[in-house]
């Protein structure tokens, strides 16, 4: 059994530290491609699943500029209570700032277990966890739970920079000529998202298995983040003065040199009437997310072509966009996703 | 056409009216709020009319129904609200709307609406607009306008009126302006062809010049310099249109963008826990927008940018043109014009193009395109004659049937409508109308019943009265008038004097309750023999 309490209510508003942490376990772990989905101020700020609910990766994010060894202690309340619960947690991870002072034996490090710690500060944080501990549960914490909790967790020290956590989870082409501003607007979605989810009141209410955590739609898939990321790619460069995919061109190569520069405008404004229409969103991430989905399986080479396995698979396409239209998105996506895996 | 039989209500309350006959019928009562304008209105509203019931009059809870012979057959209406069902060859056909109704009234020939111009199109006449031509209504009476006026005007009421008369007024610019550009490329063409032609003539050696020359080297190269510069710039100035045409595109493509960038959908207030005062804003659809504000941002910037791009693109080949153009010019700065179109047609020349021919064929083209734009302004030109002759026509007669009616009166008439000043007093309005339906009825022979409703309103004496019903009685045809009859006239039986004419008294209907349940059972079989089942009673 399972029972979900909330103890800060006062911050409704995902704080970027949360958004780093899911995005950290999205795609700086080497584990992270198990990940397939993250619950939002379930279990803990933020909880990795794999896609059975069999595995949980549970962390803790602590924004606080100083934190000492006592905080830190406190700060693991969750984890420690998540440990001993009924529910089997596979990782525990504290999400922080880099310490300040000189607490740590190697600082260069950015993930760490306990052993990290010099000896003294190791005391310190066992004693801040117990104190936190008595003043949530009003009785005395097992010594050696504490300390086996202790071994297991990781440390993790986040980066300041926002941007490196988008550009990170997908290998694009052309990715250099990109702004920064771009990277930061998909980061403040992904958290104004997570602010969403976090909204949804789960307080007192009870589960047996993890698994049932998921009926409480605070989910965040990992596709999503990247289908996400994909999308605003395209969207930026719509438009713009770039070539035209090599595969479009073969496909249109029929045509004379004005009447190409006519298709690429027409497909260029077909698309961007689909990513403007704000009325018809579901129906379009599933047409999304079907295309990159044959696309990154497919053995077929040709936009053409795989463009007919859509039909035969009968994705269902948004009005707005006409065959050829299509087929130039294809293009798009194949040839900016080259790399991706 | 014939009113045979009307009625409304539904399965609790009905009226039924039957007893019209083919010839004039007087509906009278001795008080307001018998019914009679429920009647007529009903009558008319489940034709398709515009319906001006009196106020707080329910219509929209009570089914219309109207028998008519038209062309020798019975037709029955049904209507409730705007949907119809028509009886009509042992068949029902539904309409959701009158102008469903109209286009079937149209198309199965049951009644000819005239086709009229407006806003530039051809329409088939609204329903309400086509009544207007023998139906006048109790209320909203205006001499100056239609009395159904909004959509349909006093210009489409005039225009329906010219079609009937078989000379519709058309709006021909839109027609001729084609036309007149074709003439103009063809005349210059003609002047291009006469001018070789003359050139051909004056020198008869000239084709055996050219023959001689057209191997010389020189000769040769300065053509085909020639000819490559034209091409080029008929290559430029395709290239201008291209550019020219993707740039109105995607300056539709912004405006359609920011109309699309609206979100319809709404979350609702709902209770997070029942029992519990706390409401939380949701909206279970959580999934991103299919693009962000940055990316929208973006996107339009692009498009802006690339309008820019356009701009540039078509100033180069602007230049590029005039450039191509300079060199043309300097190609031949010492060769005469003629002899440039000589180089250019040089081939075509040799080739034994026939002008003479070719100058007969573009004659012949102008020409007929000359008479086309003739005939088609003379067809206007005669159209807005004979809707003069026909005004004064229908005026004159207008004219007549007043002295008729009232030898001394001082109204004249000098237009079907009145201007927007004029105003009638007492009987004059009264007299106006019944001069008009009277007046189109005599012009156009139409083979609809006359109906007027309140036809002595604002005190009609007895005498111009008498003269107005002999009248009506000589149209030989079916006219249905209404009047609410003065006490002393009510009990002197006025309308007994009359010979053959149906008299309906309505005075034994109670106030404001025509409605009644005497009707009920014939009204159910009317509904059913609709399909229309009696559920909202059961129910």
């Amino acid at each position: 059994m399972y029972k979900f309490c909330t103890t800060e209510r006062n911050n409704a508003k995902a704080n970027e530290y949360e958004t780093k942490a899911m995005l950290y376990l999205s795609s700086f772990r080497k584990d992270s491609n198990e990940i397939d989905a993250f619950l939002v101020d379930c279990f803990n700020d933020i909880t990795g699943s794999n896609q059975e609910v069999t595995k949980l990766w549970d962390v803790q994010s602590k924004n606080v500029k100083s934190l000492n060894p006592t905080k830190i202690g406190t700060a693991l309340i969750t984890l420690f209570q998540n440990y001993i619960s009924n529910i089997d947690f596979t990782h525990f991870i504290l999400f922080m700032p880099k310490l300040k002072e000189m607490y740590l034996q190697d600082e260069t490090m950015t993930i760490y277990t306990i052993d990290n710690f010099h000896e003294k500060h190791k005391v310190k944080i066992t004693e801040g966890l117990k104190k936190e501990y008595l003043r949530r549960n009003s009785n005395t914490a097992n010594q050696t739970e504490i300390e086996e909790f202790l071994k297991k967790i990781y440390f993790v020290v986040a980066s300041e920079n926002k941007v490196e956590y988008i550009k990170n989870i997908i290998k694009f082409k052309n990715i250099v000529s990109i702004e920064d501003t771009f990277f930061v607007s998909i980061f403040d979605e992904i958290r104004d998202k997570q602010t969403q989810l976090k909204n949804i009141d789960i307080e007192g209410k009870i589960i047996e298995f993890a698994k049932e955590a998921l009926q409480f739609e605070k989910t965040i898939h990992r596709n999503d983040i990247d289908i996400l990321i994909i999308n605003r790619f395209v969207g930026v460069d719509l438009f713009s003065n770039r070539m035209i995919p090599n595969l479009f061109l073969e496909e249109i190569k029929e045509y004379d040199q004005e009447e190409r520069k006519d298709i690429i405008q027409e497909c260029n404004a077909a698309l961007s009437r689909v990513i403007f229409n704000k009325n018809n969103k579901k129906h379009f991430w599933i047409f999304f997310e079907s295309i990159i989905s044959i696309l990154r399986n497919s053995k077929c080479e040709a936009p053409r072509q795989i463009y007919q396995e859509m039909k035969s698979k009968s994705v269902k396409i948004p009005l707005l966009l006409d065959e050829l239209s299509v087929i130039y998105l294809i293009s798009i996506l194949k040839e900016s996703l080259e790399n991706d895996n | 056409m014939i009113i045979k039989k009307a009625g409304f209500g539904n399965f609790t309350e009905a009226f039924i009216e039957d007893k019209l006959n083919n010839g004039v019928n007087i509906i009278f009562s001795d008080d307001n709020n018998k019914g009679k304008t429920l009647v007529i209105q009903g009558i008319m509203y489940a034709l398709g009319n515009e319906p001006i019931f009196p106020s707080g009059f329910p219509a929209e809870s009570y089914y219309f129904y109207t028998q008519i012979e038209i062309n020798g057959e019975n037709i029955e209406f049904l209507r409730h609200r705007n949907s119809v069902v028509l009886n009509y060859r042992a068949a029902l056909n539904i309409f959701d709307t009158i102008s469903e109704m109209k286009y079937f009234l149209k198309s199965e020939n049951i009644i000819d609406l005239p086709i009229i111009m407006k806003d530039g199109r051809e329409v088939i006449a609204d329903l309400s607009l086509f009544y207007e031509l023998f139906f006048v209504g109790q209320d909203k009476r205006n001499p100056s306008n239609i009395i159904n006026y909004g959509y349909n005007k006093k210009q489409d009421f005039i225009n329906m009126l010219c079609t009937l008369n078989g000379y519709p007024l058309t709006d021909i610019q839109e027609d001729t302006k084609e036309i007149v550009e074709k003439i103009k490329v063809i005349k210059t063409e003609i002047n291009t062809t006469k001018k070789m032609l003359k050139l051909l003539k004056t020198d008869s050696n000239l084709s055996i010049y050219i023959d001689k020359y057209s191997d010389d080297l020189s000769f040769v190269e300065l053509r085909d310099k020639m000819k490559k510069t034209h091409q080029s710039i008929g290559y430029f100035k395709k290239k201008r249109i291209a550019e020219i045409n993707r740039k109105i595109r995607l300056e539709i493509l912004i405006e359609e963008l920011n109309s699309l960038n609206r979100n319809i959908e709404k979350g609702k207030i709902i209770c997070a826990d029942c029992g519990s005062d706390r409401i939380v804003y949701t909206n279970r659809d959580l999934s991103f927008d299919a693009s962000s504000p940055y990316v929208r941002q973006k996107v339009m910037n692009s498009i802006k940018f690339q309008m820019a791009q356009k701009d540039e693109i078509i100033t180069e080949i602007s230049r590029n043109i005039h450039k191509e153009q300079d060199k043309l010019k300097e190609l031949l700065i010492d060769t005469p014009e003629e002899l440039q179109k000589i180089l250019l047609y040089s081939e075509e020349i040799l080739s034994g193009i026939e002008f003479d021919n070719k100058l007969n064929s573009l004659n012949e083209e102008l020409r007929t395109l000359m008479q086309k734009n003739t005939s088609i302004n003379n067809s206007s030109e005669e159209a807005k004659k004979q809707a003069i002759e026909m005004k004064y026509a229908i005026v004159d007669i207008m004219k007549t049937l007043f002295l008729e009616v009232d030898p001394n009166g001082r109204l004249t008439f000098d237009d079907l409508f009145t201007k927007k000043n004029v105003t009638y007093s007492g009987s004059e309005e009264q007299e106006y109308y019944y001069c008009r339906l009277l007046a189109l009825n005599s012009y156009f022979e139409h083979e609809f019943p006359l109906i007027v409703d309140c036809f002595r309103s604002g005190e009609i004496s007895t005498q111009k009265e008498k003269i107005m019903i002999d009248t009506f009685k000589k149209t030989e045809k079916q006219v249905i008038l209404t009047a609410t009859l003065k006490k002393e006239e009510y009990d002197a039986k006025k309308y007994d004097e009359y010979d053959n004419i149906q008299v309906l008294d309505y005075s034994v209907n109670q106030d404001n309750k025509i409605l009644n349940q005497n009707y009920v059972n014939e009204m159910t079989e009317i509904l059913n023999k609709f399909c229309i089942g009696n559920v909202a009673i059961t129910s």
